[in-house]
């Protein structure tokens, strides 16, 4: 009886190492892999071979398992990480019978479906770890190593980056972050891991074969890791453990004991359509990496009236000068069609710091596209674009970001299953002008001048739109950057707001920063700007102060038609 | 030339079933966008209906066969409405609805292992001969594959010309405009899981007869079913049975180069290439239902 609670013990050890490396991938990187298994088959072939045909000591094995998964790993990802959410499952799929396929015939290495046997226990600095007892404390100690990893790569700046790319890679990517290499890191990381399980796996039962690594097997480690909550570590350690442990019970049953194998399938199986339709965040939900300094106050009832006076909170953040002047943003002759549509043709306008350009034009003139472009969202057919000296044409997204570029996107756009404390975090980790100081205190700061400390710990979407709102300029003030670009931030708020987001882009340029906003509505534009340009079909028709543009008979034929007039007299 | 004549004709043969399972699977996929992978356990349920009606309880093979249209298709609707719809209802992401899936199909596969027994349960209740044809013989069954089209041709009229199939075009290129316009979104899925569930009694007749049943088999049809209709392209049926048709070709031809294990790896690995390269499939816009 002993023995063979060791032994579960051993296979919890293996299952908790794939079902880490399942969580980081799947509720961390918001990866829907399903390739696990193949990962895990390549570690344990792998430490196999090693051992029985190059007599590689421990921990060579490991460590051999570990570098080849994390290299086949590092392959897969590159196929993988640009492909859309529902193609990736499919295509790790796809990948998963093909490494089922390989292992099974490629008779030379694998052994084929007989496998590869006879693969000794290994020995560590001179102790055999042939008994059953010290292999279960190894096997242990390898797998609470790993999940301490886990944790501290969850807990860091990049495992939040990594939450933060699964929620919204592109706003990730307008924030500074390299979404698409930080999602492959994740998963090469993960396929080491998987590795890992897979060496221990063969250093115990001596034998591999292909049935161990199939797609059921697959299927198996994602039940265990939805069981434990996506994106909780914790969850899955639990679930691990209860999860292998269930389906031994049935061993002990003697009418099941011969059809355990499939009983095991068929209980996984409820309990995974059963978690899914009633429990879907799992045992244990995803818990924020960075929390409040302290806690919150207890929210009293929300108040219709506070909750239309929210923004006027905007009033009250401070507004750093500029130490040095921000560069000037200029755009040169640019150019960008969309198949046979022209959304921008041959625009080049400077915009200069230390005030505020708006631009303004129907539905459909290309305002957008000149944001995405400047930004480095899209790539122009011809042109070129400058921040200050610096050439920035073909620059990304992220590394325009860093220049000291902060955009907001229309409406509003934040990480809505990440804390407003971690949205803040989030897009302090890579501004590079932001003040010095510890990421948590700053974004701690900010919340609090905008009263909003006390839904510190609160999940993004809990909040309400006002708050919302307030948590996206958050964004801005934090990030402390010289040029701003806002794009239709006075959509949906009441009178009242409008004013108070006119007041603060007058603020941010009287500062010192470059202000450029694209905008519909056009009280907030007479109000907030100093140059106004106007676009139509992809090109600049006008450009000049609010007073000038008012008058310009072509502007006003664009937005209202023949022979009105643009200001109520 | 004799070996290269008798796999192209097995390729065209087999082909033309997965071409079905293909019809099945994407009648259900394309409408709905649910990569439905417990469609595996309603192909199983269906043959393994069908094997104890026959071989267990001794019935003539047709009525096991008729028998099996209405177990496969309550199946199928039963997955619907008791686990996608109430998902639907809560606005669960994507991933619910398939690993929902996934939960079914092992169920499924633990029940019919439990059941059954894991090993191979062989139709023999069918008879296998050879036929000769020419230079050379095929399996009566595999000659009977080629009425699979007879299904897919029966499938693709239904979607095109009667009114519930005009909605189910609708709604598979836009559920919601196809909603605001009154089409019954609910109806529409529910019909589609109805007629892709009954597609899979004659596939997996043919299936069976020549390979015979275990538990894994609804699964192993369905993916490379399920590959044909991604590399084929959502577009439509069509695209996805032609797909299956090259897929069979191709597998069967590919055994005068590696030995017949690989064929799996072959058809995954087109498979995966297809997403990566061609992430709305081969044919683009070709085939319009």
């Amino acid at each position: 009886m002993t023995n063979y609670l060791t032994q579960i013990s051993i296979f919890i050890s293996v299952y908790l190492l794939l079902a880490i490396s399942q969580n980081l991938v799947l509720g961390f990187g918001g990866l829907f892999s399903i390739a696990q298994a193949a990962l895990y088959g390549v570690g344990a072939y792998t430490a196999a071979l090693l051992v029985l045909r190059l007599h590689a000591p421990f921990p060579l094995d490991l460590v051999g398992a570990f570098v080849l998964s994390c290299a086949i790993g590092a392959v897969l990802a590159g196929l993988l990480v640009r492909l859309r959410a529902d193609l990736i499952i499919i295509a790790t799929l796809a990948l998963q019978l093909v490494f089922s396929a390989v292992f099974r015939n490629w008779n030379a290495v694998t052994g084929g479906s007989y496998g590869t046997y006879g693969i000794p226990r290994p020995t560590i600095f001179g102790a055999p770890l042939a008994g059953l007892a010290p292999f279960a404390v190894y096997a242990a100690l390898v797998a609470l190593v790993a999940f301490a990893a886990a944790l501290a790569v969850a807990r860091s700046p990049f495992g939040l980056a990594v939450r933060g790319q699964r929620e919204d890679a592109v706003l990730a990517e307008a924030l500074g972050h390299h979404a698409a290499r930080e999602r492959t890191l994740m998963f090469v990381l993960a396929a080491g891991i998987a590795g890992i399980g897979g060496a221990v796996y063969a250093q115990f039962v001596g034998y591999v074969d292909p049935s161990s690594f199939d797609v059921n097997q697959s299927l198996s480690i994602i039940t265990i890791v939805v069981v434990g909550g996506l994106g909780n570590l914790w969850g899955t350690l639990g679930a691990a453990v209860i999860l292998t442990f269930l389906p031994q019970l049935l061993l002990l049953i003697p009418a099941t004991s011969n059809a355990a194998a499939q009983l095991q399938l068929l209980l996984y199986g409820v309990i995974l359509v059963a978690i899914v339709r009633f429990w879907p965040n799992g045992l244990i939900p995803e818990q924020p990496s960075v929390r409040a300094p302290r806690r919150p106050r207890p929210v009293s009832v929300v108040n219709a009236a506070a909750e239309a006076q929210a923004l006027d909170r905007l009033d009250a953040v401070a507004i750093e000068r500029l130490a040095s002047p921000a560069p000037t943003v200029r755009l040169e002759n640019l150019a960008k069609s969309f198949g046979g549509v022209r959304a921008v043709a041959g625009v080049s306008f400077a915009i200069e710091p230390g005030c505020v350009t708006a631009l303004i034009g129907p539905n459909g003139a290309g305002k957008t596209t000149l944001f995405n472009l400047t930004c480095g969202l899209l790539r122009p057919d011809e042109g070129r674009v400058f921040f200050g000296v610096r050439e920035t044409t073909h620059a990304p997204q992220y590394e325009v970001a860093r220049l000291g570029v902060t955009r907001t996107f229309q409406d509003v756009r934040i990480f809505p299953r990440l804390t407003a404390l971690e949205n803040l975090v989030f897009a302090l980790s890579t501004a590079a002008y932001a003040p010095k100081g510890g990421l948590r205190e700053r974004a701690f700061a900010t919340l609090v001048s905008l009263g909003l400390d006390d839904h510190a710990d609160e999940p993004a979407d809990r909040l309400s739109y006002a708050q919302q709102k307030l948590l996206m300029m958050g964004i801005v003030f934090a990030r402390a950057d010289p040029i701003v670009f806002l794009d239709e931030i006075a959509a949906g708020l009441d009178h009242h707001s409008v004013h108070a987001f006119a007041r603060l882009v007058r603020r941010l340029a009287a500062s010192g920063r470059t202000v450029c906003l694209v905008e519909h509505n056009l009280g907030f534009v007479w109000e907030a700007a100093d140059t106004v340009m106007v676009l139509d079909a992809g090109g600049i028709i006008a450009t000049g102060p609010p007073a000038a543009i008012q008058a310009d008979a072509r502007v006003v034929e664009i937005y209202f038609g023949q022979g009105s007039t643009l200001v109520r007299p | 030339m004799s070996l290269l004549l008798t796999l192209a004709l097995l390729g065209l043969t087999v082909g033309s079933l997965y071409a079905l399972f293909a019809v099945s699977f994407g009648v259900i996929y394309n409408v709905t966008h649910i990569f439905h992978l417990a469609h595996g356990a309603v192909i199983g349920t269906a043959g393994y209906v069908i094997f104890f009606l026959a071989a267990k309880l001794g019935w003539p093979v047709w009525l096991a066969i008729l028998a099996a249209v209405p177990v496969a298709a309550a199946l199928g609707a039963a997955i619907e409405l008791a686990f996608y719809r109430p998902l639907r209802r809560r606005d669960a992401p994507h991933v619910a609805f398939f690993l929902t899936s996934v939960g079914i199909l092992i169920v499924a596969e633990g029940l019919f292992g439990t059941i059954f027994g894991p090993g191979v349960m062989a139709y023999g209740f069918l008879p296998l001969a050879p036929v000769p044809l020419g230079p050379t013989t095929l399996p009566n069954a595999n000659l009977a594959m080629l009425a699979a089209w007879a299904f897919v041709a029966l499938a693709v009229a239904y979607v095109l010309a009667t009114r519930t199939g005009r909605f189910m075009r609708a709604v598979a290129d836009t559920p919601g405009v196809a909603a605001t316009v009154g089409v019954d979104l609910d109806r529409t899925y529910l019909v589609s899981f109805l007629l892709g569930s009954a597609l899979t009694v004659p596939g997996v007749v043919l299936y069976a007869w020549t390979q015979g049943l275990t538990p894994l088999s609804g699964l192993n049809v369905l993916l490379v079913a399920s590959a044909a209709v991604v590399i084929g392209g959502r577009t439509g049926l069509l695209s996805g049975a032609i797909a299956a048709l090259g897929l069979g070709i191709v597998q069967a031809v590919a055994l005068v180069f590696l030995p017949s294990g690989w064929q799996d790896a072959v058809v995954f690995s087109l498979l995966f290439l297809v997403i990566a390269l061609r992430p709305d499939g081969v044919f683009g816009r070709t085939f319009r239902w």
